[in-house]
């Protein structure tokens, strides 16, 4: 009877064993290797939808930002104001009119500006292409300063010397403007539709004389934007005009 | 158990990879997506509410050129029913219920405001005084701010009109033309420049246009020296003096202005009002004024007309009276002219008078400045015209065309 059991037992042992299965080495290293890849893929993928994600963002700011700036300049040309020191002197709307920068005047967001007959104040946008020292392009808005030069503002009918202190008197437009950088088409920022004394029109100067400033008619603001600064360019491109109101002749 | 125990793979790893993938995808879409269509929507708000803001102003020069609001007009108003009819213009699909408002107020410190240098401040502030939004200083200049908002976004612009005058052109120096003939009865010499109510300016000597006769007891010869004061004879004498353009600009701004009267039922029921009688309702004849009738026109009263206070500054009128053909001189189906003028009584008439039809006068009338007639002039009695110069350099200043905004004022100031 003890053999018996004995030898039942030894059976059901013998089975159990038969029964036991296992992964092999290789079987894990396969299964290490295709999760390793797995794994990598998809953190690659994450960092590269994060980067995107990020760069969604940025862009959007960067787009916002533009179209604001060009929205300004706008404005801010539309209202070009001439005015008389004397009887006999008269200041134009628009003094300096060339493809990175304009020089005007005008009343818009001053204090007193909405005062009937108050004085316009010298005020300009300049581009300032990409250097080493400054980094990115940038556009500047710049007011003449009362005591930053040896006259008195607006009588100076100057902005030469916040010009050349772009970096104390300049108020930062829009940054990463790629107009007429090495990667970008050439571009003007600014151009000019204007008739000349003959009545000829020319829609498009990008310089004019100091004789055809007074006969501007519009100001075409063409601005390229690196939404993706700093890594391979994605421009933003904006266009629109400004037609000072105070330049139509009919006024 | 054993089903369970049976499960194997990465379809779950790989799905959640794919769906964490596609998600932040879709949420840097949607970003974009909002960014760019917030933005597109602002800068549209914006361009509707400065658009909306200068069409304000466009319709505020048309109200104060259609009649300008001198020193003795009511203030102006942007009523509720003109702004009901403003705002009914724009579809409101694109421009849901804009607000809009129109400011008047004069070029002068009405409030008493000073700024810290002790200037005086002229802005909206001095609306609020009553009386000031017209041109109340009367120097032909009225300061206009408008403003717009649709949706969100905000726009204010701030102008000074002034008045638009019509360039008349009348030549100086010449007393009467007609292209009929001019009559006189009785050797006094009806036509001259006595002062003080005539006044030849720089001229040494006037002249008379006629296309027919004139007869030389018509005029006062020391005010005629020839040779060639006197032109008998001459074609076109009218119009050379007053151009069919100008005459049809005059007609316009008369229409425009109100003072447009007629006896002929349609023409009232196209805007033109009764014919004011001289003699009750003097004031009537003030400034520019176009009588449309087939019959004469009698300036007989005792009482002047617009010309009290004749002198050197005294704002001359133009007196117009016509016949359909004049007024609608391109349609065929009008051919009658009016009866002309016929003066008497004892006032005077400070300006200009035409007429197509002819000019008689009896009694001691005086017309104080030029007479213009397509018909006979026919003077019986003592002087009735009396040449004035200052008439004539003045006229630019009575026959307004409409208003513009005066060079270098369009502002766009802060909207409030």
């Amino acid at each position: 009877m003890t053999k018996i059991k004995a030898s039942l037992r030894q059976a059901a042992l013998e089975r159990r064993a038969s029964a036991q299965k296992g992964v092999s080495l290789i079987e894990l290293l396969i299964a290490m290797s295709i999760l390793t890849v797995i794994t990598t893929m998809i953190l690659v993928s994450w960092f590269a939808l994060q980067n995107s994600y990020a760069y969604s963002v940025h862009s959007a700011h960067a787009r916002e930002a533009a179209r604001d700036a060009v929205s300004r300049m706008t404005v801010v040309i539309r209202d070009a104001q001439g005015y008389t020191t004397n009887e006999t002197t008269s200041v134009g709307a628009i003094s300096v009119a060339e493809s990175s920068k304009i020089v005007f005047t005008t009343s818009y967001a001053q204090t007193g500006g909405a005062n009937v007959g108050s004085t316009p104040v010298l005020s300009g946008f300049i581009f300032i292409p990409p250097t080493s020292s400054t980094g990115t392009g940038k556009i500047y808005s710049v007011q003449d300063q009362v005591g930053a030069d040896s006259g008195t503002p607006p009588a100076d009918g100057s902005l030469d010397y916040e010009l050349y202190h772009i970096g104390t008197y300049g108020r930062l437009v829009v940054d990463n403007v790629v107009n007429n950088s090495a990667t970008s088409p050439p571009t003007s920022l600014f151009s000019y539709t204007y008739f000349d004394s003959l009545g000829t029109l020319h829609p498009a100067a990008t310089s004019l004389s100091s004789a055809d400033v007074k006969y501007i008619y519009s100001v075409q603001i063409h601005c390229l934007v690196d939404l993706n600064p700093g890594r391979s360019p994605v421009y933003m491109d904006l266009q629109t005009t400004a037609q000072p109101r105070n330049m139509r002749p009919s006024t | 158990m054993s089903r369970m125990r049976g499960q194997q793979g990465s379809a779950l790893v790989l799905i959640i990879g794919v769906v964490a993938a596609l998600a932040v995808l879709a949420s840097s879409l949607v970003l974009l997506t909002v960014n760019v269509a917030g933005n597109t929507s602002r800068d549209r708000g914006r361009a509707k509410a400065f658009n909306v803001t200068e069409a304000l102003i466009d319709h505020a020069l048309s109200r104060v050129g259609q009649k300008w609001p001198g020193p003795s007009s009511a203030d102006m108003t942007f009523t509720g029913s003109e702004m009901t009819d403003f705002v009914g213009r724009f579809d409101s699909s694109e421009f849901a219920t804009p607000v809009v408002s129109i400011t008047y107020f004069d070029n002068q410190n009405m409030n008493g405001d000073y700024d810290m240098n002790g200037d005086p401040v002229i802005n909206f502030l001095d609306a609020a005084v009553p009386g000031s939004a017209k041109d109340a200083n009367n120097d032909g200049l009225i300061c206009i701010e408008a403003q717009a908002q649709v949706g969100k976004q905000k726009a204010r612009i701030q102008v000074v009109a002034r008045k638009r005058m019509l360039e008349t052109g009348v030549p100086h120096g010449i007393a009467v033309a007609t292209d009929g003939d001019i009559y006189s009865n009785n050797q006094k010499t009806p036509i001259g420049a006595t002062p003080p109510n005539g006044y030849m300016g720089d001229f040494t000597g006037l002249t008379i246009k006629a296309g027919g006769t004139i007869d030389p007891t018509s005029y006062d010869p020391p005010f005629f020296p020839p040779p060639d004061s006197v032109q008998p004879g001459v074609q076109g004498a009218t119009d050379s003096v007053i151009t069919p353009a100008i005459r049809q600009s005059i007609i316009d701004a008369a229409k425009m202005a109100g003072t447009w009267y007629s006896d002929i039922a349609s023409e009232q029921a196209a805007g033109a009002k009764p014919i004011p009688d001289a003699n009750t309702n003097p004031t009537a004849f003030e400034g520019l004024v176009v009588i449309e009738t087939l019959s004469s026109v009698p300036l007989n009263g005792n009482v002047d007309l617009n010309g009290t206070g004749v002198g050197v500054n005294k704002m001359p009128g133009i007196l117009v009276v016509i016949g359909p053909h004049t007024m609608y001189p391109d349609e065929p189906s009008k051919a009658d002219v009016s009866g002309g003028i016929d003066i008497g009584g004892t006032a005077n008439y400070f300006g200009l008078v035409y007429t197509d039809g002819p000019i008689t006068g009896v009694g001691t009338m005086n017309i104080i400045g030029m007479a213009v007639a397509k018909g006979s002039v026919d003077f019986k009695g003592n002087r009735r015209i009396d040449y004035n110069d200052n008439v004539i350099a003045n006229l630019k200043q009575v026959v307004q065309v409409g208003a513009q905004i005066v060079p270098d004022t369009w502002r766009q100031i802060q909207a409030r």
